[in-house]
């Protein structure tokens, strides 16, 4: 699609079956400066010009032999939908049945005959100059529709990618499954793994407030500012918390935040010590398929006051347990005609084997026909398969 | 979308909340933080919470803006009669570390 950078450019189809009156429009639309028009004498020939020279607009009589104006218009519209170009159909005052039939058809607009010169021009260049705001307008959101595709793939590569969790999952005998899901192209949920040493690991799952391009930036700064900081990574997720806390307090704008949830899973002595700001519970079974623990060490939110104290808690958690820990967009009361509460969540939790909950939360997120979300949905779900022998449940789920 | 009103009773700007309160009220919500500038006479600040259904994230932020919003004019904030999942989202962010939250 070509800028229309002045009117004056603008490429026009006379399409008449008179010679006389295409040589007055050609002539009144010279006076304005249009030099860039084209011109038909019949529909078929009308077509072959869209065809091949693509106005920015048309302007045709409707009585024409071999292909009528009204079908012209109607083809045109028919074959490119999207093509939004202005026609003007010229066509007598009285006759009130053109002028509906030709609106029916696809008209944009109606030039009356006898032709007046200003009405003419005034009416191609108002449609002209819609035309040209609609381009601008088109191009500006396929541009943005691009960038943001691209930053999604930039975003993403932030994530764990597969090769890295199937490293952690060999490595300390897991499986682990992560999702992230934004609510419009960006979001502001992340996940993360990071190995310790051989026998512990650490996750951790932040929402930023909001969601969109500026909750996306902040989760581009968290790894940008974990990555230039490697040492903050400690196996103590409070002084973890703690110290993301401050350093955000210092960046993020007033009114921003972020939830999240550190958790240090720890495969030698059987346990998972986590810390959690302001974020949703985290669920736990045990090796028999049991929930044994909902709750969360809460905080204030990260970024809203310097020195914020957070709680770490250890529970047991033996080969074979599992848990799961989730963004607060899967309790969103708009995701779907069902929404779970917290407390819908925890009987599902407490009723249901850890693989079966898993396919539970996976078919209420729909997740296999990604679709637009209110909000921004991520979640963890880690088993600890007992060694290199899978979780039969875990196995039979996915 | 949510219900933002706001009315001056004595001394007191009251900003009643309904529906969902969330990131998609932000230009509504601004429009109340300027007209708290205009409070003048006023002491006090209190956002009644009780037809409010549902806050998210984007809808805590907000009620941050106006906590500084209320600093700065020198107004004391409060939240009052928050109930169910609203009570729930305030009591998880420990929200009641930063503002008077009343039953």
């Amino acid at each position: 699609m070509q800028p229309l950078r002045h009117y004056g450019n603008a490429r026009i189809l006379i399409v008449d079956d008179d010679r006389v009156n295409r040589h007055l429009i050609r002539a009144l639309l010279r006076t304005k400066g249009y030099s860039h028009i084209f011109e038909a004498a019949d529909g078929i020939e009308a077509l072959g010009m869209h065809k091949q020279h693509h106005p920015d607009l048309i302007l045709l009589d409707l009585h024409m032999p071999h292909l009528s104006g009204f079908d012209v218009c109607r083809i045109i519209r028919q074959d490119h939908p999207h093509e939004d170009i202005p026609i003007l159909v010229i066509t007598q005052m009285d006759s009130m049945q053109d002028r509906v039939a030709a609106f029916e058809a696809g008209a944009t607009d109606l030039i009356t005959k006898p032709l007046h010169k200003e009405e003419l021009l005034a009416r191609v260049s108002i449609h002209l100059g819609h035309q040209g705001l609609m381009q601008d307008l088109m191009r500006y959101q396929k541009r943005v529709a691009q960038e943001l595709r691209r930053a999604y793939d930039v975003q993403r590569s932030l994530l764990p990618a597969p090769d890295q969790i199937q490293g952690i999952n060999e490595r300390y005998g897991l499986m682990v499954e992560g999702y992230c899901h934004p609510s419009t192209e960006l979001g502001g949920d992340m996940w993360g793994l990071s190995p310790l040493d051989d026998h512990r690991v650490l996750m951790s799952l932040v929402d930023f407030s909001g969601h969109g391009v500026h909750a996306a930036l902040h989760t581009v700064w968290l790894q940008a500012y974990m990555g230039h900081n490697p040492m903050l990574i400690t196996e103590q997720p409070d002084v973890y918390l703690a110290k993301i806390n401050n350093a955000l307090k210092a960046y993020i704008p007033l009114g921003h935040f972020a939830t999240m949830i550190v958790m240090v899973l720890d495969t030698h002595h059987n346990t998972l010590t986590y810390s959690a700001a302001a974020h949703p519970q985290l669920i736990v079974w045990d090796d028999d398929g049991r929930c044994t623990h909902i709750a969360t060490a809460q905080s204030l939110p990260l970024g809203l006051v310097e020195d914020t104290p957070f709680e770490a808690i250890t529970i047991p958690l033996p080969e074979g347990g599992c848990f799961f820990a989730y963004s607060d967009g899967l309790l969103h009361p708009d995701l779907c005609e069902n929404p779970l509460t917290e407390d819908s969540l925890n009987t599902l939790a407490q009723q249901s084997t850890p693989a079966f909950f898993l396919d539970l939360i996976k078919a209420h997120l729909n997740i296999t026909r990604p679709h637009p979300v209110p909000d921004d949905n991520t979640f963890v779900f880690v088993s600890r398969r007992g060694g290199d022998t899978a979780n039969p449940e875990w196995a039979a789920a996915s | 979308m949510s219900k933002v009103e706001i009315t001056t009773q004595n001394n007191t700007k009251k900003i009643t909340l309904s529906g969902h309160f969330t990131a998609m009220d932000h230009d509504q919500f601004r429009a109340i933080l300027d007209d708290l500038q205009s409070g003048e006479g006023c002491t006090a600040c209190a956002v009644d919470l009780e037809h409010l259904e549902f806050i998210d994230s984007g809808g805590l932020g907000m009620l941050l803006l106006l906590r500084d919003a209320c600093i700065k004019q020198k107004l004391a904030l409060s939240l009052t009669n928050a109930k169910g999942d609203v009570l729930r989202i305030l009591d998880i962010a420990k929200f009641d570390q930063l503002f008077k939250v009343v039953g």
